[in-house]
């Protein structure tokens, strides 16, 4: 029996999946039919999707009001396409590890958490454009796509 | 806590929903929570990847979206 494919996407993919954004739409569209035509389970997690409403409301307000029914589709959407685990003990446990080995801190400490949660689901992969964000992963055999 | 999504087609055996665990649970006993939302049709929006972007804002540049930049402007 093989063991399933897991990876998790990263919040900026999910903005390039939602929005118009050049250079970074069609590649993540792209990306994604690849993965799942890869046959990866596709997750994400708590942090990304709160990550995703705090960006995404700001685009919105940028270009001129939010739209509320727009954002909750998004949502809707991504919880209907995605599997999410949430933060555990176990997840914790994992993020203060790699404060430790790694002595990450400050901001870093976000992108660690995405990894400690992750990895408490026996997850090793993640689909980002910020490969450098999660560089000290690398070291624990994590792989970026 | 391990959510689950995942469609059901309700059939004339109307009485049994399957769902294969995507995490491996150690043995033991759990409380499960069945949450049915509205039917699909009444509730689906128009999304799919290929388009979903379609119905998104229009950036005019390529952006990272760093941690490093969300944390630090929130926009408040």
């Amino acid at each position: 029996m093989t063991e399933d494919k897991k990876i998790i996407v990263d919040t900026n993919i999910l903005i390039y999946l939602s929005n118009d954004v050049p250079k970074g739409t069609v590649k993540a569209v792209k990306k994604i039919k690849e993965l799942r035509s890869g046959k990866f389970k596709l997750f994400t997690s708590e942090q990304v999707i709160r990550e995703f409403i705090v960006t995404q409301s700001n685009l919105q307000k940028i270009q001129g009001e939010i739209n509320f029914p727009k954002l909750l589709s998004d949502i809707q959407y991504i919880f209907k396409n995605f599997i999410i685990p949430y933060p555990t003990q176990i997840s914790l446990s994992k993020l203060i590890t790699y404060v430790s080995t790694y002595q990450i801190t400050g901001k870093r400490i976000h992108d660690a958490n995405i990894i400690a949660g992750a990895s408490a689901n026996n997850i090793s992969s993640i689909f980002t454009n910020n490969f450098s964000d999660f560089s000290f992963a690398l070291n624990g055999g994590f792989e970026m796509r | 806590m391990l959510t689950i999504n995942k469609k059901i087609r309700i059939t004339s055996d109307n009485t049994k929903v399957e769902f294969d665990l995507q995490n491996q649970l150690p043995e033991g006993e759990y409380e499960v929570q069945l949450v049915i939302n509205d039917k699909t049709q009444e509730n689906e929006n128009n999304y799919n990847l290929e388009t979903w972007w379609k119905n998104g804002v229009k950036l005019d540049k390529f952006y990272s979206f760093r941690r490093e930049d969300l944390y630090s402007d929130d926009g408040r």
